[in-house]
Order: structure tokens, then sequence, then C-alpha cells
């Protein structure tokens, strides 16, 4: 693949053509192949757009977290996860006391009277990447390619006055990219694994004949 | 082959041959340097109200570069698919002021074209 740079001469890049980082260099392609007249900015723009949606909708990265508050202490701010990911939802707080999520990372103490001692507990939270720049989990674009691509798509279709503008289109991507957030929201709840999901117990377990 | 940007001296230049302005042995141009890069100044304008996405990477929050003479060996400041589009505008804005042209409907042409290409995919 050759890349023109401002001002300077082709660069042959055939050992990696799709640059360092192949998900979003793919994604970029197929919409600059397929969106008449889009902007190579206007497409990173709502790539980022749609991932950060994807990520905060179906909180598809989930991490298990150990918290410690120590006495005289009654909140815990989970933010920033590390340089590359932040917690966009608390979605579940175990340990002894009550305690309610202050949106979008911290968790307080609300125990009457305050308690004593250090507290320690686990939170479920789920992640999303600070920027375009951060490293993504490789499943992203592995798995989910086809959701952030109608993720874009439908964000570029619905801006007005473009050569790509249609409404007919972004509706239609954006159904297949809430359908592909719910997906995801429904394997990450099954703690990644897509099988069916339901037990199946034996006939005689509920205590009668099956018909 | 080698790929470069063209310069916004190679779109006046383009603009001139499509007016058949090119500088004769003797005597001057019809229009002046000045009065093309006005023109092109009008067409970032225009492209910045109808396209701004355009200058995404040039910064939304920052003021529309001017152009004068003296900048033709800057870089065309936008993507290379407004080019054409710009040509269109320069030839048709300076077309305006010539009665005939004016008249005729080319100079009106050539503007809503611009327009036309910034908005729509047309063939």
């Amino acid at each position: 693949m050759a890349i023109s740079t401002p001002g300077g001469p082709l660069v042959y890049d055939e050992h990696n053509y799709l640059g360092e980082d192949p998900g979003l260099t793919r994604v970029y392609d197929n919409v600059m192949g397929t969106v008449p007249g889009v902007l190579l900015p206007a497409v990173k723009m709502v790539v980022w757009n749609a991932i950060e949606e994807f990520y905060w909708r179906s909180t598809w990265r989930r991490e298990l977290l150990n918290w410690c508050m120590p006495d005289h202490v009654i909140c815990v701010d989970f933010n920033p996860f590390d340089g590359n990911w932040l917690v966009t939802w608390v979605l579940d707080v175990y340990g002894h006391g009550r305690y309610t999520v202050r949106p979008p990372s911290m968790i307080v103490d609300i125990s009457t009277p305050p308690s004593s001692g250090a507290r320690e507990g686990k939170a479920l939270v789920a992640l999303k990447p600070v920027s375009l720049d951060a490293e993504f989990d490789p499943q992203l674009f592995m798995n989910w390619f086809e959701t952030i691509l109608d993720g874009t798509l439908y964000r570029l279709y619905l801006q007005p006055a473009k050569p790509y503008s249609s409404p007919q289109l972004a509706s239609a991507h954006a159904r297949q990219f809430r359908v592909g957030c719910q997906r995801a929201r429904a394997i990450a709840q099954k703690q990644y694994t897509n099988g069916t999901g339901s037990w199946a117990f034996n006939y005689y377990a509920a205590g009668r004949r099956k018909s | 082959m080698l790929m470069t940007r063209p310069t916004v001296g190679q779109l006046l230049l383009d603009a001139r041959a499509v007016l058949n302005d090119t500088v004769p042995i003797t005597g001057s141009t019809r229009y002046s340097d000045t009065d093309l890069f006005q023109a092109f100044n009008a067409a970032l304008f225009e492209a910045r109200a109808k396209r701004p996405d355009a200058f995404l990477e040039m910064g939304l929050r920052i003021d529309i570069p001017s152009f004068g003479p003296g900048d033709e060996l800057q870089l065309f400041p936008l993507d290379q698919i407004f080019y054409p589009l710009f040509l269109n505008y320069i030839v048709g804005k300076s077309e305006l002021r010539e009665d005939e042209f004016a008249a005729e409907g080319r100079a009106v042409a050539m503007l809503n074209k611009f327009v036309t290409g910034l908005l729509q995919v047309v063939s």
C-alpha cells in the first residue's frame, strides 16, 4: 500500500499494509470505500464516538476490583482505571455496609452511624477507552467489527447536508448497531460465554415427568 | 508515481487557464493575483459554512486562514477532493464581473457547481 505524506514522496508499506492498528485501519478503509466524499478526519471523529458508545452501552470490558476504605474515609474513586481506560459504570458493589454509587466511578459509604475502621470489598466496573489512541482489547475488532462499522456509518449518514446524508441508511445502521451492543452486553453478562445461556435441568430434577 | 499536494499557486494558474487569462507577452492579465486570492478566500468561507468537516484537520475553533499574493507556494489547505470545486468557484466568481458571462449565466452555473459539489454526489 502506498501512503502519501503532505509535501513528501510516497511511502511504501508492503510488510504491514494495514498500518500499526489493523482493526482501526480496516474500519477506515471500509467506511471510505463505501461512503462517497467522506473525509478521513470526519471518519476518525465518528469512529471514536461509535467505539465510546459501544463500550458505554454494552459494558463489554468489565473488571472486578478489590477496594479498601481506610478508617475515617467514606468514598473510593476508581478513576482513572489506568492510562488507557476509564471506569464508565459501577455495575455492582460487594462488601459489608451500605454503599451508593456516585457516577461514574465513585462509591460512597452511607452507613449511619458512619462505619469505623477499615472496610474492604469488591466492585464490578465497566470500562471505556480514554481515546482513540488507547490500546483496545484485541477482541473489539475481531468480534465486533461489524457493530463498530454500523455505529460509524449511522453517524455519518445522519449528518445533514453532506453528499452522503441518508436518513434511511442511518436508521438501518443505527438499528444494527444497537442490536450489536445488546448482544455484546448479553455476552458480557454471561461472563463472555456465547452459548445458549439457559441451563437445561434433567426432566426428573423438577420432581415431575417430562410430558 | 510521485504524489504531492497541489499548491494554492497551482490552483490560481489552473483558474487562469479556464478564464483564458494566461499572461500575454505584452500587457497584463485581466484578473490580478489579488482578485483571484480574494475569490479563493471567499471559497474557503463558503466551504467552512457548508462543509465544516473539511476543516476538522485544520481546526474548527480557529479563524479561517486568509491567503494573498506571496502565498502561491502554500499547500492547498483542504483535502484534494475540493480542488476542482474551488477551481469552479474562483472561475465563477471572477466571471461575475464580465457582463457577457454573467448575462449568459455561465458564472452563476460555475458557482452553483461549487455548492452542488460540496453538498451532493453528482456525476
